[in-house]
């Protein structure tokens, strides 16, 4: 696809050690329309960080790009020091829950040991005592043991997003990236889960969550950034937690950039 | 059985057994149909592959047949990624179109050379006992190496069909597991084809799994029963084909795994249409039964008042005639002097689901604060199915109650 203007940003290798995640000047466009406009951000290490923003305003895009499911149009990302082909065994992603089928004949066994699949490679090299020792740990954590052999259709949507936090604790990383894990989740699911979230932060792992409510995320994390399709805050919460930036969040004072976005996808050629 | 015979069920169960296997992963990508449009697209490249090798020149008909289908595949993908057709659209446009194709070369071909024209439409309906010594070894040889290929994948495909998005992130190739999956339909219906015909050939990637997705629960029973089932139709179809005359081997294997797909859908024991309807209509009966011995309870209360539990025995009583039988069978009514009576466990039916009415009332606008004119149609429906254990639980929430919002009182468990 004709692109004009793109450009190639040599990475180049970051010795900071404070960050664990870092975007520079990142586009990214759906086929010509521009969701994404050159967000630029550091995110330190061992914060519990947020991501807030209106739907449509780019958060699981900005994941997306993050993890290397989509190419960015412009800009670079460097998590934890490298490009992400070379850190994708140290992050784990947990995708919304909606992304998947849960009619699958599978059990909770089984989707937790997908999350054991780089610490495992290859088709002979089997040490499944550490796997299963693992698999154990994660669905302790989440408090889900007593499901392990259930069918995942059974589940009720709590249930099925804490499956899918114990895949992704089953892989050992040092960046979990979740999206919208707590969607259409009961309360005492959704307390589990920050539980969870706020025991990697202490063993020194950073986190970042797109999430919606903003109670609750002044509550819990350290570290929020605020996205309306191009960047409006990064920070300590207690810095970037004001009235203007959620305004501009949630009002939809940027008309003009969407106006733009329109125009680029009626634009032919693009 | 002479050797040429055990020769083509051994192809036939091999390519089954494949299908099934093939087919189940299919059905998990959701990419049934296009199986359907892959198995259409051979015919052009198979049709030409004849006509180039001027003879039934096996290895040139199956590289044409999987060229083709190959070039359907990419084409579906490259007007799915190019225009704003959905996926069965354009999985329409190029099943239609190369079957199109492919039945117009097999014509000009047939009137071409009218002396050579038998067996031609075997490609399109499939004649298992038209497979030769060669055919067989390509099926068998082409089989094993599908299934040592999914095997050696296998934990790849697995998390690929559950979850594609992650598995790119796990390091795991989406594009190219989806690739493999599709060369490796696109092998199985190819060698496939000449036994089953391009029309069918599907079915046979379709079917089984279909069916398996009934009967197992996990992937891997999933797919032992898909392998199973398809290697047993094709069998059993092949084995039918060739003891009787004119009998093309593609529409009976398809007949036959249709069956067990149609004997799947009633039987199963997930949620079959017989445990489906048979427990719809025991629990229709339950809450009718119910009904009937509430409304004789009812009547007593409010015609004769009773003061206590015995004069419930003591009064005669009406049920609806196709139901007095069945009550009596049941030991609910028993019958002295030319009238119906409770017996003492038809009592404690009815008054059971009295008393689950009751509560449920109270409990509704004791602890939901709904007004009394507003509870009763819920404790119409909740009557039937609360238990004796909920019965339970809710007497001692609400505190062994006499009576509900409407001051009737509720029978004492």
């Amino acid at each position: 696809m004709f692109q004009p203007f793109t450009v190639v940003y040599k990475p180049q290798k970051m010795n900071n050690l404070h960050t664990v995640l870092s975007c520079r000047d990142l586009s990214v466009s759906y086929s010509g329309k521009p969701v994404l406009w050159s967000i630029h951000f550091d995110m330190p290490n061992g914060v519990l960080g947020g991501i807030i923003g209106a739907n449509g305003s780019g958060k699981t895009t900005l994941l997306k790009a993050i993890m290397g499911l989509l190419k960015p149009q412009q800009g670079s990302i460097q998590v934890l020091g490298s490009l992400i082909e070379e850190a994708k065994s140290r992050v784990s992603y947990v995708p919304q829950r909606e992304s998947v089928d849960w009619n699958f004949p599978i059990t909770v066994e089984e989707v937790v040991a997908m999350g054991r699949y780089q610490a495992r490679q290859g088709t002979w090299r089997k040490n499944k005592s550490e796997d299963n020792q693992m698999i154990d740990d994660s669905l302790e954590k989440v408090e889900m043991t007593s499901f392990r052999k259930q069918q995942i259709s059974q589940l009720s949507g709590g249930q099925q997003q804490r499956v899918f936090l114990a895949r992704a604790l089953c892989k050992t990383a040092d960046l979990y990236i979740l999206d919208e894990p707590f969607a259409g989740v009961d309360a005492s699911s959704e307390a589990k889960i920050w539980s969870v979230l706020h025991q990697l932060k202490n063993e020194g792992k950073s986190v970042l969550v797109v999430h919606h409510d903003l109670q609750t995320a002044r509550e819990n994390f350290d570290w929020l950034m605020f996205m309306n399709t191009y960047l409006i805050a990064a920070g300590k919460t207690e810095d970037v937690f004001t009235d203007e930036n959620l305004r501009k969040a949630y009002g939809s004072n940027e008309n003009f950039l969407s106006e733009i976005s329109q125009t680029l996808t009626n634009k032919p050629g693009l | 059985m002479d050797t040429q015979l055990l020769l083509v069920f051994w192809g036939c169960t091999v390519l089954g057994a494949t299908a099934g296997l093939m087919g189940s992963s299919a059905f998990l990508e959701k990419k049934s149909l296009l199986t359907d449009g892959l198995s259409h697209a051979l015919l052009p490249g198979l049709v030409l592959g004849y006509w180039i090798s001027q003879s039934k020149d096996l290895p040139f008909l199956l590289v044409g047949a999987a060229l083709s289908s190959a070039i359907g595949a990419w084409l579906s993908d490259f007007l799915q990624k190019n225009s704003k057709l959905s996926s069965d659209a354009a999985i329409g446009i190029v099943l239609g179109g190369f079957f199109g194709l492919g039945t117009l070369f097999l014509s000009a071909l047939q009137h071409a050379e009218s002396g050579n024209q038998s067996g031609l439409d075997q490609f399109l309906f499939g004649k298992a006992a038209s497979l030769g010594v060669q055919h067989v070894l390509i099926i068998s040889v082409v089989c094993i190496l599908l299934v040592c290929h999914f095997v050696y994948h296998y934990r790849e495909v697995k998390i690929y069909l559950f979850d594609p998005v992650y598995a790119q992130t796990a390091g795991i190739s989406s594009k190219r597991i989806s690739r493999l999956l599709l060369g490796s339909y696109i092998l199985t219906a190819a060698i496939g084809v000449q036994a089953v015909g391009a029309i069918l050939i599907s079915s046979m990637l379709i079917l089984p799994s279909v069916a398996a997705r009934m009967w197992g629960s996990t992937f891997k029973g999933m797919i032992a029963i898909a392998v199973s089932i398809g290697a047993f139709g094709a069998l059993a179809g092949c084995y039918i084909s060739a003891k009787f005359a004119h009998m093309p081997t593609g529409p009976v294997v398809v007949l036959v795994l249709g069956s067990i797909v149609l004997i799947s859908l009633f039987v199963n024991p997930a949620n079959g249409w017989i445990k489906k309807w048979s427990l719809k209509t025991i629990r229709r009966w339950q809450i009718s039964s119910e009904n009937q011995l509430k409304a004789a309870y009812l009547h007593i209360e409010r015609n004769y008042h009773p003061s206590s539990r015995s004069e419930y025995l003591a009064h005669p009583i009406t049920l609806a005639g196709y139901f007095n039988r069945y009550a009596q069978l049941r030991g609910w009514i028993v019958r002295r002097s030319q009238s119906w009576y409770f017996s003492e466990q038809g009592l404690v039916c009815a008054e059971s689901v009295v008393r689950k009415h009751r509560l449920w009332e109270l409990y509704l606008n004791k602890h939901l604060q709904l007004h009394p004119n507003h509870v009763h149609l819920s404790a119409e429906w909740m009557e039937h199915f609360l238990g004796p254990r909920e019965e339970k639980v809710l007497m001692n929430l609400l505190d062994q109650p006499l009576a509900d919002p409407h001051s009737k009182q509720i029978p004492p468990l």
